[in-house]
């Protein structure tokens, strides 16, 4: 038996192969442990390099997720080639974030967002992953820079904008938009009447810009949505007319004629909301249909009930397993005019009589037994 | 046998309550294939007092034995309860059953839903429609999750084939009629639907309002 010494060049390409076995054996600790020895008792080994990558992966396949993301920044960092300095910082930070360590997470793709504007839906998409765990983290400030960041990228991207960098600068709006939307409710109309009204008018007027920019994106959940909050702004502003506080010293007739002049008003906005709601609804024949939609259905059905408050019935459970039946009483006079209008259907009223009387008894009960309507599970014994 | 022949009766039965008009077409559903079509012709009306029963009744092509009915009206008492993770487990060996009834379906595919496997509940429900094809109950669970999930074009037609087995479903005949209304927007395909509903019961002001709405708009 030969003993090499530390530092010989046999050694180190021992150790080095001997790693590269352990890998293709899929023996991660062992590879790492022979790795790391390399990294130590070689520091200036040209092979080096090739040993960060080899831990890197190693790490990640034994899931050491931890230490495979402080390998990715050593590679970045012992890189010179763009692509796999850009590389390495997103496989990084996934790994910290496997590693359930957000804040070092966060870290490394604000590095990659600075260092990498190109390409733009990578960039986008890297900052649409801080966004989300800035608002896990609740850091809210940051969580809104970071969506305003997305929408400006995005818009100034021109020709490198895809659908997905406009899909996720649709949706970052949306939130930007709807936490403006959040204060407009709060405006109440107060006396004096013209403070308060042209306040609320302001906002109302920038609301209406900001969501309806918000359609030009063409993204249908985004396009829903800002029609949903278009016509609540309309809705809203009814609402506050109504409910807006009344002028003192009014006798019982100049309050009478204040309200008919706040309904008549207040009227036209509720008008208009029912109006885009609706056009909510168009979006079905385009092939759009969320929640959004949904909720449109709901106001319309408040709105407009006879036209939109229409429930589905729903199947019941079926309790027993034999069978089904489904029955429901005929209105007598319906019947009879059924009959008179049908020249056939002349018969006396005691033939039905004696067709029911010749059903077999459980029949009997059973068919009457039920109301209108009714859904008779069973009967087969 | 005994079952199957005594469904038959109550469909029969029905049939001649129903002579003096409501039905257009009252099929009795063997399980076994095409629904007998029983055409009616009003031939009788019943006493001016007395109201004529309208509706069918369909039959299950097998029947469970006394351990799977046991096991059945157990999945439903937990399924009442509020715990369709455990009514699961039964729900599925049943399905596994050579007597498999479409109940067993109908009711996993609630517990699916219940418990969120849309996919699962899906499949219940066609093997409930291979099963006995048109089931009203099957349909209208499978009608509303599709309605839910926005393919409304499947929904109507999976509508419109119920309806063509089991013409009076009047659950059918207003669901369909509002996804028409709503989701499609064919004002004369509600119309209809809806015009036929308030005539077989024409005390639900709410749906005879909904078609003066219709008329009028």
């Amino acid at each position: 038996m030969t003993l090499l010494a530390p530092s010989s060049a046999l050694r180190s390409t021992a150790e080095y192969d001997a790693a590269t076995a352990y890998i293709q054996a899929r023996d991660w600790t062992r590879a790492a442990q022979v790795l790391t020895g390399f990294r130590n008792n070689f520091p200036e080994h040209e092979l080096q390099h090739e040993v960060t990558k080899k831990l890197a992966y190693v790490y990640r396949e034994g899931e050491e997720y931890a230490l495979a993301a402080d390998e990715f920044e050593r590679i970045e960092q012992e890189a010179d080639d763009d692509a796999l300095k850009s590389e390495a910082l997103l496989s990084a930070a996934e790994l910290h974030q496997k590693a359930g360590q957000p804040e070092r997470a966060l870290v490394v793709y604000q590095r990659y967002i600075e260092q990498f504007p190109d390409p733009l839906d990578v960039n986008v998409e890297t900052c649409q992953k801080i966004a989300d765990l800035l608002k896990e983290q609740g850091q809210q400030d940051a969580y809104i820079r970071m969506l305003e960041r997305i929408v400006r990228v995005d818009a100034e991207g021109d020709e490198q904008r895809t659908a997905r960098t406009i899909f996720l600068a649709a949706k970052a709006g949306l939130v930007l938009a709807e936490r403006h939307y959040a204060g407009f409710d709060d405006i109440t109309l107060v006396q004096p009447f013209d403070k308060s009204l042209k306040k609320k008018k302001t906002m109302m007027k920038d609301l209406i810009q900001e969501f309806s920019h918000l359609i030009e994106y063409q993204v249908g959940e985004v396009t829903a949505a800002s029609t949903w909050y278009l016509a609540e702004i309309y809705a809203e502003f009814s609402r506050s007319l109504m409910q807006s506080e009344r002028p003192k010293g009014l006798d019982d007739i100049e309050l009478e004629d204040y309200e008919l002049a706040l309904e008549e008003n207040a009227y036209p906005f509720e008008e208009k909301a029912i109006e885009v709601h609706q056009s909510n609804l168009e979006l079905i024949a385009a092939g759009v249909y969320n929640s959004w939609i949904d909720k449109s259905i709901e106001r319309l059905a408040q709105f407009v009930p006879a036209r939109y408050a229409k429930s589905e019935e729903l199947c019941p459970l079926v309790e027993v397993p034999d069978g089904f039946a489904f029955y429901f009483a005929e209105k007598p006079e319906n019947a009879t005019l059924q009959a008179a209008e049908d020249s056939s259907a002349e018969v006396e009223p005691q033939e039905a009589e004696t067709a029911v009387s010749a059903l077999p008894e459980d029949t009997q009960q059973q068919s009457s037994g039920g109301s209108a309507g009714d859904v008779q599970q069973g009967g087969a014994q | 046998m005994t079952g199957l022949t005594n469904f038959r009766l109550l469909g029969l039965a029905l049939c001649l309550v129903i002579l003096s008009g409501c039905a257009v077409q009252l099929p009795l559903q063997s399980g076994k294939g095409e629904p007998a079509d029983v055409r009616t012709t009003a031939q009788s009306a019943p006493a001016p007092s007395e109201p004529a029963l309208c509706g069918f009744a369909v039959a299950e092509p097998h029947k469970l034995n006394l351990l799977e009915r046991n096991e059945f009206l157990r999945a439903v008492e937990l399924l009442k309860a509020g715990q369709a993770e455990s009514a699961l487990p039964l729900l599925e060996r049943l399905s596994q059953s050579e007597n498999v009834v479409t109940a067993v379906y109908v009711d996993l595919a609630k517990a699916y839903l219940l418990t969120e496997q849309k996919g699962k509940a899906e499949e219940a429900l066609q093997s409930a429609l291979r099963l006995i094809p048109g089931h009203p109950l099957a349909s209208q669970e499978y009608g509303v999750m599709l309605r839910r999930a926005g393919r409304f074009a499947e929904a109507r037609g999976l509508y419109e084939d119920t309806l063509t087995y089991y013409p009076d479903y009047l659950p059918i005949r207003k669901n369909l009629g509002i996804l028409c209304d709503i989701y499609l927007n064919d004002q004369d395909c509600a119309l209809e639907q809806f015009t036929y509903y308030s005539q077989a019961l024409p005390d639900d002001e709410q749906v005879r309002l909904w078609v003066s709405e219709l008329q009028l708009r």
